[in-house]
């Protein structure tokens, strides 16, 4: 739960030394584990301008704990696994160039050795028929760093997984596993990083016509398609998912005009609400529905920000998606005297994930050309139960 | 006070500005308590909703559960303003006996291990204990609480000349990093501690269980009434041992008393709230101002000016970052910094 708020990170007078470090270790040792709060989860480390790396990333988290998948993953890859130019024609458009918000990267010859160090790449660069060497572990400790719903593109391909917190990238591992290419579209990098890792190898940075971790999934697919000289592949797959999309929302109009909402309890029953300009919001828009203007206009830029308990009357929308992290919190939020008089409450408008391990929070999390059309087939049901307004259609699982 | 402040180590002119008469203390104090009343009203009427006078005046006498506005009155502001008033006073007056006993101006319940002991008690508790509920661990905040202040006694006791304040500092110190780091060693180990007590450790008035502070109201009301009635000990403790023995103390039953007076209070705070920091060092030496050294009028200040800025800094909190709010931990600390700072370029701030 990235504060995107200086002030509540600030303050490390002694007396206080006991909170700041626990808080901000307990914050990766939080998301380690893989519990990692929605805003924290969604936004890869709600990339607030400014912040400084160490305290918000909720991403950051993954190494404080005992990495399993570390060890899981840790067989090195055959060289080799990346797809070669057979049948894609790709040999044709090298070299290609890509511009980015650090300037323009020049990929002189097909990479092999694909390394993806955003948060959630092993999804599109999987849809483009590419095996990754190694991919970085956001949540959620799956082998491989893979979900579910990219088992199919993954196929037998086995990269090595990164654990490493946001910020803390670990140049010598990725100086080591050789890369032909690094990907780093959803990862927040700042200028220094991209400089050193430019000298490792090319280097795709996050597009700088959006916030870190803002980019939308096509703009994403689309500068992963022409790094790795395979646009035309890309074209189809976002064609493909925006096709889905758009036959659920004509399925479901109700949708249209309805409002929304994804919210997580923070610390001493504030909430975080995630806003409107990030990939799980835009998804949830594409479906026709809306932020209410209300909530978007205190959440402002940010990607997230914090409300508290007495204004979750912003919260009461058509559809509630509310992300706790165990059935007590999700019944500690429904025996709320405040949010019980909400609509969302009275109505059964609202969806809650109680662990970040259900797959259908991941997915929406990461929002990629890949697990969107997973949350076609889950979520979009479920939204469906929830904006009905008719408590007997249960909308959580 | 007389006898008091003519026997003090310090220059008795410097003590002596500021302390008011008798007669005006007593004023002074209504005046606080008069504060305080506007303050907790406040508390009730000011945050990151508007509420109406009338909404505030129905949900505590004629409360309409339908009302969102009187909802939000009667479930969340009622008890932070609640136990704001009860954690502020047992801070700021744990504060004050700390600072007396250890003749130390920096002693405070945080600085001498008492409020990481008490956290650390709970950690522990959950962790090893699986409880997940505060009525079930806040027995252990107590229980670290005066482990820990043992702890420092015992450590800055030992070797020649006693426990010196500076030993006992020194001796604060170590024990509250060691507990902090066990604490958090045993976070980073088990997430499902984390889980259950990561709402606690943020330290905060807000989001607290009104059940948790009323189950330790009963100590926190001895703690409050027992140091009150301490005040004469404490004005002759703080002359120093030799002092203290001259005139016929049995110092040593006297600082056993105050300390388990101590942990009582800031075990309670720390159960109740969470850890918040600063109020504990920062309240006597602003009271201090006020009513020289005597520690009866001192505690007494302390009942009421504790609960008074800690609802302050907690309204603040309030508005400062809306939508959202900052904890009021974070408030004391930001306000309490260049406070100190400012008393400790004075020199009276070091007589006790």
């Amino acid at each position: 739960m990235g504060s995107v708020r200086p002030g509540t990170t600030a303050g490390n007078h002694q007396g206080l030394d006991l909170k700041v470090l626990t808080r901000r270790r307990f914050l990766r040792a939080l998301a380690s584990a893989g519990a990692v709060l929605p805003l924290a989860a969604a936004l890869a480390a709600c990339g607030g301008e400014d912040e400084p790396a160490s305290t918000t990333s909720p991403t950051s988290a993954a190494t404080a704990s005992p990495g399993t998948t570390q060890e899981a993953a840790a067989t090195p890859t055959t060289a080799g696994t990346t797809a070669t130019a057979e049948a894609t024609g790709t040999s044709g458009v090298f070299p290609v160039t890509v511009e980015h918000k650090f300037g323009t990267t020049e990929i002189p010859e097909e990479p092999e050795r694909v390394v993806t160090i955003g948060f959630s790449e092993q999804d599109p660069v999987l849809a483009l028929g590419v095996k990754p060497v190694a991919v970085r572990e956001w949540f959620g400790n799956h082998p491989y760093a893979v979900w579910p719903w990219a088992l199919d593109e993954l196929g037998d391909a086995e990269p090595q997984v990164l654990v490493m917190p946001y910020g803390e990238l670990d140049f010598e591992t990725i100086a080591a596993l050789r890369p032909d290419v690094i990907i780093a579209t959803h990862s927040g990098i700042t200028a220094e990083e991209y400089a050193t890792l430019s000298q490792i190898a090319p280097t795709v940075a996050q597009s700088g016509d959006y916030p870190d971790f803002g980019m939308p999934w096509q703009e994403q697919t689309r500068l992963i398609g022409r790094a790795l000289g395979r646009e035309s592949v890309a074209e189809e797959r976002i064609a493909e998912v925006e096709a889905a999309i758009a036959e659920a929302a004509s399925a479901h109009p109700a949708f249209a005009g309805a409002t929304i909402a994804w919210a997580s309890p923070s610390d001493d029953g504030q909430f975080w609400a995630v806003g409107p300009n990030t990939p799980p919001m835009r998804f949830l828009t594409s479906l026709g529905f809306e932020v209410p203007e209300d909530l978007a206009e205190v959440i402002g830029d940010l990607d997230s920000a914090q409300i508290s308990h007495e204004q979750v009357h912003l919260l009461d929308t058509d559809v509630l998606i509310m992300q706790v992290d165990s059935p007590e919190q999700r019944s500690v939020i429904e025996q709320d005297p405040l949010y019980q008089q909400l609509r969302v409450s009275r109505e059964g408008r609202t969806i809650f994930f109680e662990s970040s391990d259900d797959p259908i929070y991941g997915a929406l999390s990461f929002s990629t050309v890949l697990s969107l059309p997973y949350l076609v087939e889950e979520l979009v049901p479920r939204l469906a139960a929830a904006v009905d307004g008719d408590p007997s259609t249960e909308a959580t699982s | 006070m007389s006898r008091v402040t003519s026997a003090a180590p310090a220059p008795s002119t410097v003590s002596h500005r500021g302390a008011l008469p008798a007669a005006k203390l007593g004023v002074t104090l209504l005046l606080c308590v008069v504060a305080l009343a506007v303050v907790s009203l406040l508390s009730l009427r000011v945050g990151s909703i508007g509420i109406s006078n009338s909404d505030a005046w129905h949900a505590l006498f004629h409360f309409n559960p339908e009302s969102y506005e009187q909802t939000v009155v009667r479930t969340l502001r009622l008890p932070r303003t609640i136990i704001g008033l009860g954690v502020g006073a047992a801070l700021a007056m744990a504060g004050a006996a700390m600072q007396a006993t250890t003749r130390n101006p920096l002693a405070g319940p945080d600085l001498l291990g008492v409020n990481s002991g008490a956290a650390f008690g709970i950690v522990t508790a959950v962790y090893y204990g699986h409880l997940t509920h505060p009525l079930q661990f806040v027995w252990f905040a107590f229980a670290g609480g005066l482990a820990a202040a043992a702890a420092t006694y015992a450590i800055g006791s030992a070797g020649t000349g006693g426990a010196t304040p500076v030993k006992l500092a020194l001796a604060g110190v170590v024990v509250s990093s060691l507990l902090s780091s066990w604490l958090t060693a045993l976070l980073l180990l088990d997430q499902q501690t984390l889980e259950v007590v990561r709402f606690w450790l943020a330290g905060s008035l807000a989001g607290r269980d009104l059940a948790t502070f009323t189950s330790v109201l009963p100590f926190l009301m001895v703690g409050l009434i027992g140091m009150l009635l301490m005040g004469n000990q404490l004005d002759i403790l703080s002359m120093g041992e030799d002092t203290a023995r001259s005139l016929g103390m049995r110092t040593g039953r006297v600082r056993a008393v105050v300390t388990a007076l101590v942990v009582l209070l800031a075990g309670a705070a720390v159960a109740a709230a969470g850890p918040i920091g600063f109020l504990g060092l920062a309240v006597p030496h602003i009271v201090r101002l006020i009513t020289g050294p005597d520690y009866r009028w001192t505690l007494a200040y302390c009942l009421v000016v504790g609960p008074l800025l800690l609802l302050s800094a907690d309204i603040l909190g309030r508005v400062v970052a809306r939508p959202g709010e900052v904890q009021v931990g974070i408030v004391t600390a930001v306000l309490g910094a260049p406070l100190l700072i400012a008393l400790a370029r004075q020199r009276r701030v070091a007589e006790l």
